[in-house]
């Protein structure tokens, strides 16, 4: 079972977590620290930035057709960057808000992951989730990028 | 996945079953469903999970007892926890239920309560239904009333969200839908209407509170119909938001033998109607807040063979600030005014002067004090201070909460 963003956690888990992350990230993708907003390849909706602030403020919770948005946090720095460029809040401030929501009994918490890997595997099996990671697909993956925040820089 | 166990607490309440009843039914109604072993992957498919939180805090008063006897010498009678577990067994179904337990002073007492168990279904952006005990919006952050771990200061503003009237207006037995639609450059209009109805214990906080202010032993308390709505704007300029809410309970019953005077058996019926209204911005690092709620109650009271009518009016406001400066520190500053009118006549009134500090050492745990001057004997019961009350007064709570 994935398991949900949880608050508790050591620097040395993150530490280990991170760079583990870092290191898969350059091996699977084409293009390492563009940030980019991912859904599922099916998927058809439209999402600009506006939206997407919306979906991590926890404003907007369903797609165009009512269904469910299930929104994940990867632990990659690039979408950590991406986060606070698009709310203006940090990571731990934006999480208080979805504690709001989420003690509030009016929704269920972001799921996190510990980096873009797993968060990619994520989208592509779970219908409704759009994840932010800091890298760019490769092309046979089963993702649809929808929004591209920071392109990668030239080589 | 953690999992936190309360079973020291369940066995004080009924309510639990109602969870265990809700969890079962989540694992018996799916299709798929089946025996425990070799099943992870239904679990799964519910997607489910588990948060809660815990609390404790001191609280001191300076010159008049409040919200306990002896709140002057200090009290750790102040803490609460919470545990709920979610599901999202489909794609626009999610259920959910959450346990409540505090104790704050003389309210309460530990009292284990549902504090909202519901199914929700997404039908649509513009309809989103949600069924069981659902807590309702009034104001802001009614909402967030039990949610330490979510704000910056100890207390929420009293003026708009006085605790002690948590229990009525927190939730409601019933249903309300949701819905939100954008509206391109004039920014976006959410909504709520809710309706239902409210059950007490005698010995809840409400009935506690509704006790000493009419001077009765409350044998029966009731509500007969909640309704209300909220209507929202998230305007263009970015993260400021306006709201306005309503709120009407009707046929609120309350009975019991007059504790003061000839022992007479009181008997209130009266109908109470709320309107807040709410301003926010939130530029950045800072969030302001503005609301205002207006409280009208009229009814009639029958000691004996006397019956009086019985018209209460309440005006309050606060402003507020609140500055992130790190990811680990958040300061906050309100000023708060209160008025009470009781058939016309003013009774009490309020103003509040509120600083609180709040440090966040890890994302799961917060660190918070808070020192409130008042002005005003709004929020103070004489039967707290039979020495007399004085019209200024000191407010000291530290709290910590960690979260899950």
């Amino acid at each position: 079972m994935r398991r949900p963003l949880t608050f508790l956690g050591s620097a040395a888990a993150k530490v280990v977590s991170t760079t583990v992350s870092v290191a898969l990230l350059l091996l699977l993708t084409t293009s390492a620290w563009a940030q980019v907003a991912i859904v599922k390849a099916e998927r058809a909706d439209a999402v600009d930035r506006d939206l997407l602030r919306n979906i991590l403020l926890g404003r907007v919770t369903t797609w165009a057709d009512g269904s469910q948005i299930v929104l994940i946090l990867s632990a990659d720095p690039g979408s950590r960057a991406a986060i606070e460029e698009l709310t203006g809040r940090d990571l731990d401030r934006l999480l208080r808000g979805w504690k709001r929501i989420l003690f509030s009994g009016n929704g269920a918490m972001p799921i996190s992951t510990s980096g873009a890997t797993e968060a990619l595997e994520l989208v592509a099996q779970r219908p409704g989730a759009i994840a932010i990671v800091g890298v760019t697909p490769s092309a046979d993956q089963k993702v649809r990028v929808v929004v591209t925040l920071k392109a990668a820089p030239p080589k | 996945m953690k999992h936190q166990v309360l079973s020291p607490l369940l066995v004080r309440s009924h309510q639990p079953v109602l969870v265990v009843g809700l969890v079962g039914a989540l694992l018996a109604c799916r299709p798929d469903a089946g025996l425990w072993a070799a099943e992870t992957s239904t679990l799964d498919s519910l997607n489910l999970e588990a948060h809660g939180f815990v609390s404790f805090g001191y609280l001191r008063t300076w010159e008049n007892n409040v919200y306990a006897a002896d709140s002057t010498d200090g009290t750790t009678e102040f803490y609460e926890a919470a545990m709920n577990a979610i599901a999202r067994p489909w794609d626009r179904v999610r259920l959910g239920a959450q346990l409540f337990v505090r104790d704050f002073g003389r309210y309460d007492n530990g009292r284990v309560e549902l504090d909202w168990a519901y199914v929700d279904v997404q039908a649509h952006p513009l309809c989103d239904i949600q069924v069981g005990r659902v807590k309702i919006p009034l104001g802001f952050y009614n909402e967030i009333q039990d949610i330490d771990a979510a704000r910056t200061e100890v207390f929420l503003p009293q003026a708009v969200y006085p605790t002690r009237l948590r229990e009525l207006l927190v939730s409601v037995d019933g249903g309300k839908v949701s819905g939100r639609a954008e509206l391109d450059a004039a920014g976006a209009l959410a909504y709520t209407v809710f309706a239902g109805t409210k059950h007490f214990d005698n010995d809840g906080a409400y009935a506690t509170y509704v006790g000493e202010t009419a001077r009765i032993a409350v044998t029966d308390i009731s509500v007969g119909a909640v309704f209300g709505g909220m209507l929202q704007w998230e305007t263009p300029l970015p993260d400021f938001r306006m709201r306005l809410t309503y709120y009407q309970s009707n046929d609120i019953e309350v009975d019991g033998p007059a504790t003061a005077g000839p022992p007479l058996d009181v008997h209130f019926v009266s109908d109470s109607r709320s309107m807040v209204a709410s301003l926010e911005w939130e530029p950045h690092d800072w969030t302001f807040a503005l609301e205002y709620l207006n409280i009208a109650t009229e009814g009639e009271s029958t000691s004996g063979a006397t019956v009086r009518p019985y018209e209460f009016d309440y005006n309050g406001g606060y402003a507020s600030a609140t500055w992130h400066t790190s990811r680990w520190l958040e300061l906050y500053a309100a000023a708060e005014y209160r008025r009470s009118e009781l058939l016309n006549r003013p009774t009490t009134y309020s103003w509040s002067w509120v600083g609180a500090v709040n440090l966040m050492p890890l994302r799961n745990w917060t660190l918070k004090a808070e020192y409130q001057f008042q002005d005003g004997t709004n929020s103070v019961l004489s039967s707290d201070n039979p020495q007399g009350i004085n019209s200024y007064w000191h407010l000291f709570a530290l709290k910590t909460t960690v979260d899950f």
